[in-house]
């Protein structure tokens, strides 16, 4: 049984939204990364950059998370019925860390500056963005690596065993430090129109690093993939591999431009590498949605929901896309803002 | 089956997976359904109290904008993290729900989904734009955050209208669902009214909660102008859905007799298929003795609420097997404090009528006991809007999806949920108190301190 149109449109609709919430939500988390590790004379300004770049996006940022699981278990129920078993706690860990990284978040920015209120949710904060990264790249690896076994409508999944394979070590880790390369891109270019020459310097040396790690991550990935999770492996020699090497190309480029100081190369950079991670591992294993029992084909509602759901996600889209363009053009404008100009909501 | 294996447990509570599945999702819901019904009131609030602002240059008015925006600002997003503990918990509680009946339901998912994204995308335009809009653009950007807010909650009530009165499919001989119409699940026989009656609640639970933190200011003795109008606000829009509210949900009870008897049953705590069926108010149903004592019992009400007939038969309790009886106490009790409430809050409503008349159509009453009653109407109002889930979802056990599948059936087969239960439990004291403690501290603020501040 191969997939229709439909189907295909659908997913391709679904694998969309992961790779937006990838390089937006994924950025937020990788923001909080940085606020937790920001120290020494210029933490608080940091974290005020930190705050001020998330603070207006995260919530959109965040729906398409809410789009992905809800379109997953519109569009192909049976696969998101055998997730919720398969991945129970995983999935129950990423969402502790989407509820107090959020919480913590807003907690914060409304607090009174200076205050042990402040500084105990920033912590929280900080914590909680490491928390969701890794717990949802170790879910991936599990979905990619044959640990899910479905036989019918029973899942076979080892409550802790399905999810902490070879790849799921290396798939959690390189989340987490993707959403921090990213984070770093983006708050560099911030730094730039805040006209803040020692936090681009700082965010510049953090980008410089994290690309090299999340590098090396995705090279050590590579060889995991071929040893733990043979069919992706296949997939990725098939169909896979222009990814892969759009995915090298592309993070080259973003470690250069960082270098060179051109940070909107950088950011761009950094974005194709990280979204071709995921578009690679999408195609690798196609047609697979969880390897190696489930395809898109059988998970798939019938035609008479995918019909109105399609409909459904083009008449969505077309709602969000422009209202994305606004909040985007409102806030991430490039024109350089005035020094001092908070975009803090308890401050101004 | 799975769901009859006892957990062993910190607390010392016996639960069984399904008992904590259940009590898991009723933590959750109960949670949420406070910042759901905040976020769908307050931006109505917020368009209403900006245009004024704008158009009278006035900064009494601007003034309770930025503040209720900034409550908005905590309010939404620990009802977005919440709502997004929803979605998984569909998927990680009840797989039997997901994975079967997924088609039928998941499109209203998926569209709340894309009316989320536009109130997620506007709220962010409007709590941060401030000072990058002109006034009138900001105004017009609370637009799509009231919109959204309300097709969020339209979407998300059809899914669980379905739950109700599940419609748009057939079922196979080997009891497949086939023949799948989503867009007729969507718009099933319970849609209409359960749709208004939440929306409704939220507007109504909104306005009186505003109308009780002013009320409370008001008993201190700050009866400045600011008080006085955001407690006019707040108290308006509640009391004048009151009635409103209180026809929907004589149509919601007759949609609950054509649908789910034995939920209607459970309401009144009514055990004997009888004619002329009496009204019970008050009362307390008596599982073991299957009566209900106490009560004061109107000849034929009942018949004549729900079928326009005091003749008419109302099936009760005892038609089903006690197996399949929702828990009557719980409903009967949670649908008594529903509808007292609403009466109690209509009778407000005519309380503040009154008043206004008699102060010559100027000002509403500002006595102490009105005062006091305005600063518990905004509490009771969210019990209603509680109790009204309790009723919904209680009385439609022991159904997932009334008469098609059991909650037992759909339960996931994992265990440790009393674990979720008691970390869920455990994160939303912790979140509700800090929450409760900033929105406390926002309130306390002197307000010339922000108004300056914000003037900069």
């Amino acid at each position: 049984m191969s997939a229709t149109a439909l189907e295909v449109a659908v997913l391709l609709a679904i694998g969309a939204g992961l790779t937006l919430y990838l390089l937006l939500g994924g950025a937020d988390f990788g923001g909080g990364v940085w606020d937790l590790l920001a120290h020494g004379p210029t933490s608080d300004r940091e974290r005020s950059l930190i705050s001020a770049a998330i603070g207006p996006v995260w919530e959109a940022n965040h729906v398409w998370l809410i789009f992905v699981v809800t379109a997953l278990f519109a569009g192909f129920p049976s696969a998101f019925a055998a997730l919720g078993v398969a991945l129970y706690l995983p999935f129950g860990i990423a969402i502790a860390g989407i509820v107090m990284r959020g919480a913590a978040f807003v907690f914060r920015a409304y607090g009174e500056p200076g205050t042990g209120w402040r500084s105990v949710w920033t912590r929280v904060f900080g914590i909680a963005s490491l928390v969701t990264p890794v717990a949802l790249g170790m879910s991936a690896a599990a979905i990619a690596s044959g640990r899910i076994r479905i036989d019918g409508d029973t899942v076979h999944a080892d409550l802790v065993g399905a999810w902490t394979g070879p790849l799921s070590w290396v798939a959690g880790p390189l989340s987490l430090v993707m959403c921090a390369f990213l984070a770093a891109t983006y708050l560099t270019v911030e730094a730039v129109q805040h006209g803040d020459q020692e936090l681009e310097g700082r965010f510049r040396r953090r980008a410089l690093g994290a690309g090299v790690v999340a590098g090396a991550l995705a090279g050590i990935g590579l060889l995991v993939v071929r040893a733990d999770a043979p069919i992706l492996w296949h997939g990725m020699l098939e169909d896979g591999w222009p990814f892969v090497a759009l995915s090298a190309g592309a993070g080259v480029v973003a470690l250069g431009a960082t270098y060179r100081r051109r940070e909107r190369i950088a950011r761009a950079g950094a974005a194709v590498a990280v979204a071709s991670v995921v578009v690679g591992w999408g195609v690798a294993q196609w047609p697979y949605l969880i390897v190696p029992d489930l395809t898109a084909a059988e998970a798939a509602a019938p035609k008479s929901s995918l019909g109105p759901i399609a409909l459904g996600l083009a008449i969505g889209a077309a709602l969000v896309a422009p209202s994305l363009l606004l909040l985007f053009r409102v806030f991430k404008a490039s024109r350089s803002q005035p020094e001092g100009v908070s975009t803090d909501p308890a401050a101004s | 089956m799975q769901s009859r294996i006892l957990e062993v447990n910190p607390i010392g509570l016996a639960l069984t997976s399904l008992q904590a599945a259940r009590m898991q999702m009723a933590v959750a819901l109960g949670f949420h359904i406070v910042f759901a019904a905040l976020g769908i009131g307050l931006p109505l609030l917020l368009v209403f109290t900006e245009f004024l602002a704008i158009r009278r240059r006035d900064d009494v008015w601007m003034a309770l904008t930025r503040r209720w925006a900034k409550a908005l600002g905590i309010l939404v997003a620990i009802g977005a993290v919440s709502g997004t503990v929803l979605s998984f918990a569909l998927g990680l509680f009840w797989p039997g729900l997901m994975g079967r009946w997924g088609s039928v339901i998941g499109l209203p998912f998926a569209l709340e989904a894309f009316a989320f994204f536009i109130e997620a995308i506007f709220i962010g335009i409007y709590l941060f734009g401030w000072d990058k809009l002109s006034p009138w653009r900001h105004w017009l950007s609370g637009w799509p955050v009231v919109l959204g807010g309300v097709a969020s909650a339209w979407f998300v009530v059809t899914a669980n209208s379905w739950m109700q009165s599940p419609v748009g499919f057939e079922l196979s001989a080997a009891g497949k669902v086939v023949d799948v119409q989503p867009i007729r699940a969507m718009l099933n026989p319970s849609t209409p009214v359960m749709t208004t009656h939440m929306i409704l609640a939220g507007y109504m639970a909104t306005g009186l909660t505003i109308a009780s933190v002013y009320a409370v200011g008001m008993l201190k003795g700050r009866r400045d102008t600011y008080h006085r109008r955001a407690l006019a606000v707040g108290l308006t829009l509640g009391l004048v859905l009151a009635p409103v509210q209180v026809f929907v949900g004589d149509l919601a009870a007759r949609l609950v007799a054509e649908q789910q008897p034995m939920k209607l049953a459970a309401m009144e705590g009514l055990w004997n298929t009888t004619a002329n069926a009496p009204l019970t108010i008050g009362g307390i149903p008596l599982p073991g003795r299957e009566e209900t004592v106490l009560g004061i019992r109107i000849p034929g009400a009942l018949s004549w609420l729900a079928y326009g007939d005091t003749d008419a038969v109302v099936q009760g309790l005892k038609e089903v097997p006690p197996a399949d009886r929702p828990n009557t106490v719980l409903v009967h009790l949670a649908f008594q404090a529903m509808v007292g409430i609403g009466f109690a809050l209509l009778g407000l409503g005519v309380w503040a009528l009154g008043g206004w008349w008699r102060r010559g159509r100027r000002a509403l009453p500002n006595g102490r006991w009105f005062l006091r009653a305005v600063a518990i109407a905004g509490p009771a109002a969210f019990i209603a809007l509680e109790a009204g889930w309790i009723v919904t979802e209680v009385g439609r056990q022991p159904w997932i999806v009334y008469g098609q599948l059991r909650t037992a059936d759909a339960v996931t087969t994992r265990g440790g949920i009393v674990w979720w239960l008691i970390a869920t439990v455990g994160t939303y004291v912790l979140l509700g108190a800090a929450c409760s403690w900033l929105l406390i501290q926002l309130a306390r603020k002197p307000r010339g301190i922000e108004t300056t501040e914000e003037a900069t």
